[in-house]
């Protein structure tokens, strides 16, 4: 279970790699993972391929990053989601707040 | 040792016996005889001669159209037919050459003449023998090596076989020198939709570089199945290009992966040539540059798998290319460049594979291609529909009803992640591997809800900010740490009923209960979610007990 970021300076995006499976446990990894080299973030995009499943605090960690960002809704993009994952934003209609491919 | 069978032909006996016993005296030759020019065909069907004395005037058939005869025959296989003849007209001897004769002896004969010439011709025969056994052994080795060669072109076939050239994503040109290809162009969608490219170039040509090929498709194959990230795949490919390769060789390559919505572009690029990123007006936007050393070269752990994230719009397009685009050549040893193909690329709207060709053949003169070439180009699109790419795995229908229970103890709660645990154990039953996503959802929510909720009595209210949030997992981890005496219960039981699959799920703690909490409209909330989640995905969701027991029916 690792938080990954990598942060491309010629275009400005942050991209945040999630591996395992996605709850509390990664509360300070993940925190880490978008508070740091974001001055110059134009982008975000969260890369959940290699994430197996989440839980409800993940979908509170989601929120609390939105929060700290100032970002809109459907600015941050969350990708490559497994279909219970995906379900799970259906469910939860995060696909108002994020956008989900 | 026999020296040769020598034929001898003369219609007259005494001649016969006369050549012979000088033969014989010559070298350890065995003779044979025939009488006349018919029967010389028949004797030299029969004893294989080496070489063949004829007489000329004969009757039945001449000595010119027996030879004529014996050397259809005899074919590439070389019979030395020497003329014995009392003629010395030259438009004779002119026709015991043209009839297929080698040479020709004047009676009456000279010993030595006839010994130098008989041993010469012997000779010759003999070249000729070495060349055709030569020949045939080439012939073997031949049929062997383009039998190889057609095996090998199917290990290529196979191994490099596309399944996603989708012209509105993909347009390329490849040629290549020899017959097998040191460039190497991959494509191929993953079950999440990202369009994933590899392009690169083994060092040298032919065979010994398109080996390499074989290794490099599959490892990328298997790991765009599974999703994989870009970084993740370079470093595969150098680990094992690596291990594999000798020191000599390495591997440039440039690999791409569009997402499925068509707007992130990943790159790792290692000693390949720039890519150009054209915006859908052709306006020229900007360049991936290598920024790594060739794949193969470096170890493990020195190994820098780092990717560029490019942000693109609908309709932006990249061209890759082989170094032998740029290193082409014109007739003063001039090259190509790329400065010349960005403004090929700039300057034109559309066809632009078509236009640089064109442009590369202007420029070359038709000239000698001294590498292999690939141009590729990528548009940049969301993926088609591509939930038919997954491939369902084949479904289990059992029909046998089973229950599977545990009991967790305080020092087994104290555990991280035992729902992960416990969904693992039930989710790797063949019945429920489909299934087990969810099941690890709906596990990880109930066990929670009763663990914070009902054992450790923690108020969810504090969530709604980020310093809660946070404070609420540190009281969390000290509750946990103090509990002694508590259990949770949970009972699996699977029911297959006329061709529907429902599992039961039934928890049950030792706390305070828990019902759920009271619903929180509001789309920020940062809690109180976990229950929407259960209850969307169940069948029923039932309390009871106080809230100390949750039943849920998930049916699939």
């Amino acid at each position: 279970m690792t938080v990954e970021h990598a942060f491309s300076e010629s275009n400005g995006v942050l991209v945040i790699s999630v591996k395992g499976t996605f709850d509390f446990a990664m509360l300070d990894d993940f925190r880490a993972a978008y508070s740091c080299d974001m001055a110059d973030a134009e982008k975000v995009v969260i890369d959940m391929r290699d994430t197996s499943s989440i839980n409800s605090s993940a979908l509170g960690m989601l929120l609390n990053m939105q929060r700290h960002l100032g970002a809109a809704d459907g600015e941050i993009s969350i990708v490559n989601c497994n279909d219970v994952v995906k379900k799970i934003f259906e469910i939860t209609h995060f696909n108002k707040k994020f956008r989900i491919e | 040792m026999n020296a040769g069978k020598i034929l001898v032909v003369d219609d007259i006996e005494t001649n016969r016996k006369l050549l012979q016993k000088m033969l014989l005296r010559m070298a350890d030759y065995s003779v044979v005889e025939a009488k006349d020019g018919r029967d010389a065909i028949s004797v030299f069907e029969l004893e294989k001669p080496d070489l063949i004395l004829m007489d000329i005037n004969m009757p039945e058939m001449s000595g010119f159209e027996s030879a004529t005869e014996i050397k259809r025959i005899s074919g590439d296989n070389h019979i030395p037919i020497i003329f014995v003849t009392a003629l010395s007209a030259e438009s004779s001897l002119a026709n015991a050459l043209a009839s297929g004769g080698d040479d020709f002896i004047s009676k009456p004969f000279d010993v030595d003449v006839l010994q130098s010439k008989v041993h010469a011709h012997l000779r010759i025969r003999a070249l000729n023998q070495q060349v055709q056994n030569k020949n045939s052994e080439l012939k073997v080795v031949n049929s062997g090596l383009a039998r190889e060669q057609d095996l090998i072109e199917h290990f290529f076939e196979s191994a490099l076989k596309q399944s996603c050239l989708d012209e509105r994503f993909i347009n390329y040109h490849m040629s290549s020198l020899s017959a097998f290809n040191g460039d190497i162009f991959l494509v191929e969608r993953s079950p999440q939709g990202g369009l994933y490219i590899v392009l690169g170039d083994f060092t040298g040509h032919g065979l010994t570089a398109a080996m390499g090929t074989l290794p490099v498709a599959m490892i990328f194959f298997k790991m765009v199945s599974e999703n994989s990230a870009v970084t993740d795949i370079a470093r595969e490919l150098n680990d094992q290009l690596f291990k594999l390769m000798p020191t000599s060789m390495f591997f440039a390559a440039t690999l791409l992966e569009l997402n499925a919505q068509g707007d992130i572009l990943t790159a790792w690029m290692g000693g390949m040539p720039e890519s150009f990123w054209l915006g859908g007006d052709g306006e020229f936007k900007g360049l991936i540059e290598s920024r790594h050393m060739p794949l193969g070269i470096l170890s493990d752990a020195e190994f820098d798998a780092a990717t560029e994230i490019f942000s693109v719009d609908e309709d932006d397009t990249f061209y890759l290319y082989s170094d032998g685009v740029i290193e082409a050549e014109d007739a003063d040893g001039k090259m190509f460049g790329s400065e010349r193909l960005k403004q090929v690329l700039v300057d034109n709207k559309d066809n632009r594979i078509e236009k640089i060709i064109n442009s590369l053949n202007d420029f070359t003169d038709e000239g000698v291609q001294t590498d292999d070439t690939t141009i590729v180009e990528l548009s940049c699109h969301k993926a088609p529909e591509f939930d038919d790419l997954v491939k369902p795995s084949a479904q289990n229908n059992s029909l046998l009803p089973w229950k599977m229970s545990t009991s967790l103890t305080a020092i087994e709660l104290q555990e991280k992640e035992q729902a992960a645990h416990i969904s693992e154990i039930v989710g790797s039953l063949p019945i429920l591997q489909k299934e087990k996503g969810v099941i690890g959802v709906l596990l990880s929510e109930i066990y929670l809800n009763a663990l914070d909720y009902s054992i450790l009595n923690l108020d969810s209210s504090g969530k709604n900010t980020e310093e809660g949030f946070s404070k609420f997992y540190e009281l969390r981890e000290e509750k946990l740490n103090n509990l002694t005496d508590a259990f949770i219960n949970l009972d699996f039981n699977y029911i297959p009923e006329s061709g529907e699959q429902r599992l039961v799920i039934r928890i049950e703690d030792s706390g305070t209960g828990y019902q759920g909490h009271t619903p929180d409209d509001t789309e920020n909330k940062l809690h109180g979610r976990g229950l929407d989640i259960i209850t969307s995905l169940c069948e029923s969701v039932t309390f009871s007990n106080d809230g100390k027991t949750l039943e849920l029916v998930y049916k699939f």
